[in-house]
């Protein structure tokens, strides 16, 4: 807002007795002003007040204080009076009434004393220059007002309100106090044990998904508190374990709108939004520039369109998202792969039995919660700007369609699209094929494989997946310092799991490099063997150096081992850019050999490892917030869980089903106890706020509309 | 003839597809393929009117939530689907219903509430009466309520063709005016 300062001003109405009986007067006192802006290096302020008694430009009446010199605070505390009903001879007395003085307005504007600058001020010539002005509707006058005005520029009054219609918007503002930490510790608490907690439907969270109305609103805080604690895979695994155990057929596992789908949900938004944009928006973008036909749907084509070249084209799309995504693999975020292998886990420890399980829940979230509802709707994820066309929004439907046929048929044993459709039977027909099938399988294997995630399982069932092979040239480890080190030509293998060479192709390993003791992947300097192509595999004790045919392939080497090994709880920060050869390193000199690295490693692919600020008070303050709106539910709830014990065995007299009352009628205390401690914080601290800020004090003139402060929420309360 | 143009609207695993599937080829999908968006036609006899039904059958999975508007401006009729299994699913209905009304802007629209998987009874958990109790509250003259199974085909049709003659009710004019196209044939 332009800071033109403010006024304080006094208005009241006073009714005087003389010879015609009552009459009414409008007194304004102009006290004094305040921070004025300065013009041409001076402030000589001085103001007008003009009553303005209608809409007519001759019902007005203008006057004005004194000037002072030299300064942007003037005080002036001079009083005018306006005859509200002899108001001299102009004025048409017959028709007037009382009541159109509520209809009009007070004008104060302030002005600069220059005689350098004449200006027509109201009909009359006055020496100065505009500094700012405040309009009162005078029914906001009818009690004594003594308040600070905001000033405020000249506005423009070309076009009134009813000239250029209207628009009706919809405008929620929230405001939040956040103390610090300490306060939130005992509720954070309550919400961090959630996994811990027996029946998992006594959990602080599971309560707070009860009481809310829409769980969007329970899971966003939730899943930033739990990823911002570490605690977000224990919170999915009991809570998919929960939800397993209430689910009767597998192929609708993690299909419902539950605190589980919608937690997953808002982590894939939250951390895997790059990643997203990364895989999709270059192909988004180019659907809707290039725009053509991918009608396929007979009954829906235009006259002059071939069938077959908007099948060729629809397919050329469906297949260059394939491959995107088919590919993006190893740089799927980490958080979003650790809860991918905690939810396959949880679904095979389950239904042993069923060897596509693990595809059908991953397929579940990655392809029908993420990329499909992205390519359906790129604005809500923000890979476009604008709405789509028709003919694009079909387009990216039947694209997202194919691809959510293609995520999901891997899920059943049959290994088949449904065909529901006819029109859809020769897309599906071309894309079902071993190609599409492996690599679906291949991707979502990756995704979800046990490397990425920090976890106590070990995936007994797993087949680790081959993620790159090839002959390369290794300088031997040496277990001896002073050994003969050569260099040979071994094949490599990197699945999810370990690296590992042999002789040849499918020999036997001679050496196993488990994923998790890959510290560090990064080149190696040419100087240290006067070799190109290096790079080297650092391991907690030891370094395998590596020469690969050219750089197209040194890289690819170094990417995918990067990737593979990003997770890695014990990765160094530091490594040698050189070997360690003749009793030193080449890099730094040093010869201890077990000195600490002189160069830091290179940076973690930003896709993989998203870095996400979360203020984990602010989010506990939110859900504090919830449960505070939902109280009454949250009452209920207990009273229901009261009602139990008292009654117990007795649930017909109870509208509401509780799993165990006892532990869930504690978790409510405590909650109720956390909400009721802070909501007096809350109290008390705007009490303090609306102390210190009156409206229309000085602190808080009164024009100042463009936020709503916090005294104003006070005042509600 | 004249067109009508029925949404299938219900949470993911409900039987939307299940149910549309059963009506437009007469078979029960086995396979599970959760749906962003089909759509189907068919042409049927109702009380001796034919019919064209455009039927689409729409993503239950929440993430395309928001996208439902566009298919909520252009429908005339709503199947409203639940699975007499799943609690939740009968729950997220009310939200479903007043989506549309803000959509079409209007409360008259027609509608039928439909709790699938009947053939489960004894993993029922939604009682009919449940059922018939929120169809009432819903509006009485603009919402029916029926239980189904698409893999048993109990009431598939009937859903379809209680829509289309509560299209009717409420629209009776537009009939005539598309008419004038030629091929309406009142029996």
């Amino acid at each position: 807002m332009l800071k033109l300062g403010k006024v304080h001003l006094e208005l009241r109405f006073e009714e005087c007795l003389n010879e015609d009986g009552v009459t009414r007067k409008l007194a304004v006192r102009v006290v004094e002003c305040s921070d004025l802006p300065v013009t041409n290096g001076a402030c000589n302020p001085y103001a007008v007040v003009t009553m303005c008694y209608g809409n007519s430009k001759y019902k007005e009446e203008t006057k004005r204080t004194v000037v002072r010199k030299k300064t942007i605070c003037p005080h002036y505390d001079e009083t005018f009076f306006f005859d509200l009903e002899h108001r001299g001879n102009n004025f048409d007395r017959k028709h007037y009434d009382i009541e159109d003085i509520f209809s009009g307005a007070l004008r104060v504007s302030l002005w600069h004393d220059d005689s350098r600058m004449a200006r027509e001020v109201l009909g009359r010539i006055l020496p100065g220059v505009f500094l700012g002005q405040i309009d009162i509707p005078l029914r906001d006058a009818s009690s004594p007002q003594n308040s600070w005005y905001f000033l405020r520029p000249v506005l423009d009054t070309k076009y009134s309100s009813t000239d250029i219609g209207a628009i009706r918007l919809k405008i929620s503002y929230n405001t939040e106090h956040v103390f610090s930490s300490q306060h939130y510790d005992d509720l954070r608490n309550l919400f961090l044990k959630s996994s811990n907690t027996v029946p998992n439907s006594s959990s602080a969270a599971c309560i707070l998904a009860r009481v809310v109305d829409n769980l969007q609103d329970a899971a966003q805080p939730l899943v930033r508190v739990f990823l911002h604690h570490g605690k977000l895979v224990p919170f999915i695994e009991t809570f998919a374990n929960y939800e397993i155990t209430h689910t009767i057929d597998h192929p609708t596992l993690f299909r419902g709108n539950t605190l589980l789908t919608k937690t997953v949900d808002e982590l894939m938004k939250l951390v895997g939004l790059p990643y997203l944009h990364h895989i999709l928006k270059p192909i988004i973008s180019q659907i809707c520039t290039e725009h053509l036909s991918c009608e396929i749907d007979p009954t829906r084509l235009q006259d002059s369109e071939n069938i077959n070249t908007n099948l060729d084209n629809l397919r050329h799309y469906i297949d260059q998202i394939f491959d995107a995504i088919t590919d993006s693999g190893l740089i799927c975020p980490t958080e979003m792969s650790q809860a991918f292998f905690t939810l396959r886990q949880v679904a095979c420890k389950h239904y042993p039995d069923n060897n596509e399980i693990h595809y059908q829940v991953v397929s579940g979230f990655v392809f029908l919660r993420f990329f499909a509802p992205a390519i359906l709707g790129p604005r809500f994820f923000e890979l476009t700007e604008d709405t789509p066309d028709t003919q694009t929004n079909r387009t990216l439907t039947l694209i997202s369609k194919a691809i959510q046929g293609l995520g999901n048929l891997v899920c059943s044993k049959s290994w088949s699209f449904s065909m529901k459709e006819d029109y859809m039977i020769p897309l599906f027909t071309q894309l079902s094929d071993t190609s599409h099938i492996n690599a679906i399988k291949m991707f979502l294997d990756i995704i979800s494989s046990s490397t990425k995630a920090h976890s106590s399982y070990i995936g007994t069932r797993e087949v680790p997946v081959v993620l790159k092979q090839g002959m390369l040239i290794k300088r031997a480890q040496g277990r001896k310092k002073f050994g003969v080190k050569n260099f040979k030509r071994r094949y490599f293998c990197l699945t999810n799991e370990s690296l590992t060479y042999s002789k040849r192709k499918d020999g036997i390993p001679l050496c196993v490099i488990p994923v998790e003791d890959i510290l560090a992947v990064e080149q190696l300097q040419e100087e240290s063997f006067k070799m190109k192509y290096m790079f080297q595999v650092i391991q907690p004790e030891r370094a395998l150096y590596v020469q690969a045919n050219n750089c197209i392939e040194e890289k690819e080497w170094l990417d995918v081992l990067m990737r593979v090994s990003a997770a890695n709880q014990n990765r160094l920060k530091m490594y040698h850019p050189a070997a360690y050869i003749n009793n030193h390193w080449l890099c730094c000199k040093e010869v201890d050999c077990s000195i600490e690295g002189c160069s830091q490693v290179s940076s973690d692919h930003p896709l993989v490892k998203v870095q996400v600020d979360i203020d984990s008070d602010r989010e506990i303050e939110k859900i504090h917030a919830l449960l505070l709106h939902n109280m009454e539910k949250l009452e209920a709830m207990q009273d229901a869980c009261g009602a139990l014990e008292v009654y117990s065995g007795n649930q017909f007299s109870v509208p509401m089903e509780i799993e165990d009352s006892k532990s869930c009628f504690e978790m409510l205390n405590d909650l109720l106890k956390c909400v009721i401690g802070l909501e007096q914080e809350h109290k008390q601290y705007l009490k303090s706020v609306q102390k210190q800020h009156v409206k229309g004090s000085f602190e808080r003139p009164i024009g100042d509309d463009s936020i709503l402060s916090s005294s104003d929420i006070a005042t509600k309360l | 003839m004249r067109e009508y143009k029925l949404v299938v609207l219900g949470s993911g695993g409900v039987g939307k597809s299940a149910l549309t599937v059963q009506f437009v080829q007469g078979i029960f999908v086995e396979k599970y393929d959760p749906t962003i968006e089909d759509s189907y036609r068919k042409q049927v006899e109702v009380d001796g009117q034919q019919c064209m039904l455009e039927i689409l059958d729409t993503a239950g999975t929440e993430q395309f939530t928001a996208m439902r508007d566009l298919y909520m401006k252009n429908g005339q009729g709503f199947l409203l689907v639940y699975s007499i299994t799943a609690q939740s699913t009968f729950n997220d209905l009310q939200d479903l219903r007043e989506q549309i009304l803000r959509v079409k802007d209007t409360d008259e629209v027609p509608m039928i509430l439909v709790g699938n998987k009947c053939d489960l009874e004894d993993e029922r958990v939604v009682g009919k009466d449940q059922g018939a109790h929120l169809a009432r509250s819903f509006n009485c003259e603009m919402c029916g309520f029926l239980e189904t199974s698409a893999k048993v085909k109990l009431n598939v049709q009937e859903i379809f063709f209680d829509l289309v003659r509560m299209i009717n009710k409420k629209n009776p004019e537009t009939c005539k005016k598309s008419k004038k196209g030629s091929k309406c044939v009142l029996v």
